[in-house]
């Protein structure tokens, strides 16, 4: 990422609304989220984290507000929401692998989807150019070599994990801490600009957490844009440069890791903390 | 070999045990109504008249209606199934779900008999198509089939995690893509068994092709008994036959469930 993009608004909610019936999750939420940032979203259960992080790539339709990724409004549905969420990586509690494709499936599938369907964009274009007999886009491209580039791409992450040897395995057959950071590396396949969390590490057995969250933090290190869920304090002091603290919907107090644990200014904040630290 | 036996020894007891009963019931009656000279003009029929030629074009008008049957099922059971799961957010998706509703009212409130009748003798002939009779029955076997297929698939549709069409849509699928590669191959997978019964109750039910002039298995044997002037034999025969075929195939579906319980526990 280049320096003059770092620090630029990646995401921006305005008045961010969502309601189930007559239950207001978010309440008019305003946020920004910048190029290179570590988001921290904490807070007690029910408070609205997961529909917020939900809401970023429209897995949950807003009610009411904004949500400018890019300045293009997500909610807005004349917007096309499947090229906008190639470029938001998003990852689940429950790992959600695609059961009926292996690992190496799971993580070439969407790359290979977006390339191929591209290229057919382009070629179709060019048909209506050389019906206008005006000059031709180049055609870099095939689909084997959408393919082929995919699978290198698939098989450096694989390796880059350590998990070169379960290429060919079902998802079924590994452990959690295997299938999450799996997970991860599928959507890193997409090269996306943001990077989404949803409590990575809380449906893992113990002795898994580390290893995913250490692969959490090395993608931090490389300037990934990131908005994690989370209820590992200790991972969120360390890897976050902002934290927010959600509450009844809104979000109730948000600052530095340092400000948010050490000096916490509401009675709500002191109150979640001393239940959770 | 021995472990399919131990498991299913019952059933290979009531297949012989009606098989048996058929046989020898049929030639103990028999005998009381000359079993042996009927016997011997089926036979005469059967082989000599080149009956069995017959036999093998009944048998094969019966598995293409029932297979290519099957087959368009799945295909508009999987259509119906999908368009009822989507989000009725937009109103083209409700009225297409009330046109499935309403396709899978008709063709589960009515008898397959009826189907036949109004589909052959006064749809396709209103509509102005032309098909043999087989395909005919193909063609409303396969739209019936659907119906109740997109049923047993919408259920194995719903079996699949939500979170799997999840994670498909936030990696950019659009909806049918996602729907088609990851959630309907593993609703199928979990419906297999279920379809294989569908399978072996479409194959007893083309029995009534006959009805539209198409030549299955029981419309043979009903020619053999015609021109033979002698049903018994040519009956007991027909039902010996349906019964080998759909314990062939319900062992085989058996088999298959069987193997997809073991891939399950890896
Ligand atoms: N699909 C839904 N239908 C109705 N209510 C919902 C739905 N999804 C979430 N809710 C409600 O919205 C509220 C916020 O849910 P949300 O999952 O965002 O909380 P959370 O902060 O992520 O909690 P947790 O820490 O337990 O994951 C909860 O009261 C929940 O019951
Ligand atoms: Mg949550």
């Amino acid at each position: 990422m280049s320096v003059t993009e770092k620090g630029k608004v990646l995401i921006e909610t305005k008045g961010l609304t969502k309601c189930y019936g007559t239950l207001t999750v978010l309440d008019h939420i305003d946020e920004v989220i910048r190029n290179g940032e570590k988001v921290a979203i904490i807070g007690p259960s029910g408070s609205g984290k997961s529909t917020f992080l939900r809401c970023l790539n429209c897995m949950e339709d807003p009610t009411a507000g904004s949500i400018y990724f890019e300045g293009v409004d997500l909610a807005d549905m004349h917007v096309n929401i499947n090229t906008h969420r190639e470029h938001i990586g998003m990852v689940f509690q429950q790992f959600n692998l695609f059961n009926n494709k292996t690992v190496l499936q799971n993580i070439m599938l969407a790359p290979v989807y977006v390339g191929i369907r591209n290229l057919r964009r382009l070629k179709w274009k060019n048909f209506w150019l050389k019906l206008a007999r005006k000059p031709l886009l180049p055609v870099e491209t095939s689909k084997a070599g959408i393919v082929a580039s995919a699978r290198a791409k698939a098989e450096e992450l694989l390796s880059r994990i350590g998990l070169s040897d379960k290429a060919d395995k079902y998802p079924s057959t590994l452990s959690g801490g295997q299938k999450q950071r799996i997970a991860i590396v599928r959507a890193l396949a997409m090269n996306p600009k943001v990077m989404l969390f949803d409590e990575p590490t809380s449906a893992l057995d113990p002795e898994m957490v580390g290893e995913v969250l250490d692969l959490i933090k090395q993608l931090a290190t490389t300037g990934m844009t990131m908005v994690i869920v989370t209820h590992e304090m200790g991972f969120a002091r360390e890897v976050a440069d902002r934290v927010l603290f959600m509450e009844g919907g809104v979000i109730a107090e948000q600052g530095t890791p340092d400000e948010v644990f050490n000096h916490p200014k509401s009675e709500r904040l002191k109150n979640f903390l001393s239940k959770v630290l | 070999m021995k472990q399919f036996f131990k498991k299913h020894w019952m059933d290979i007891l009531v297949v012989c045990a009606v098989v048996g009963l058929l046989v020898f019931g049929g030639i103990e009656i028999g005998d009381r109504f000359s079993f042996n000279k009927k016997w011997t003009v089926f036979v005469r029929y059967f082989v000599k008249n080149n009956g069995y030629k017959e036999l093998l074009i009944g048998m094969k008008n019966t598995a293409l209606i029932a297979v290519v049957g099957l087959a368009i099922g799945i295909v508009i059971g999987t259509l119906i199934a999908v368009i009822k799961v989507i989000p009725p957010y937009k109103k083209p998706t409700r009225y297409a779900q009330t046109v499935c509703n309403v396709y899978v009212a008709f063709f589960r409130g009515t008898p397959i008999v009826v189907q036949l009748l109004v589909g052959y003798y006064i749809l396709l002939p209103l509509m102005g198509i032309k098909l043999p009779s087989v395909w005919s029955c193909v063609l409303i076997f396969g739209l019936n089939s659907g119906a109740y297929i997109s049923e047993i698939m919408r259920g194995g549709i719903n079996s699949v995690d939500p979170g799997q069409m999840e994670a498909a849509r936030a990696v950019g699928l659009p909806f049918p893509v996602a729907m088609l590669k990851i959630v309907v191959p593993q609703a199928i997978k979990n419906i297999l068994p279920t379809l294989g019964n569908e399978f072996i109750a479409l194959i007893k039910e083309t029995a009534v092709v006959g009805y539209v002039g198409a030549m299955d298995i029981t419309k043979y044997f009903q020619i053999q008994g015609d021109n033979s002037y002698d049903y018994m034999i040519p009956y007991l025969v027909m039902a010996l036959f349906y019964i080998i075929v759909v314990a062939a195939i319900a062992a085989l579906v058996k088999l298959m469930e069987r193997r997809l319980a073991k891939n399950e526990r890896h």
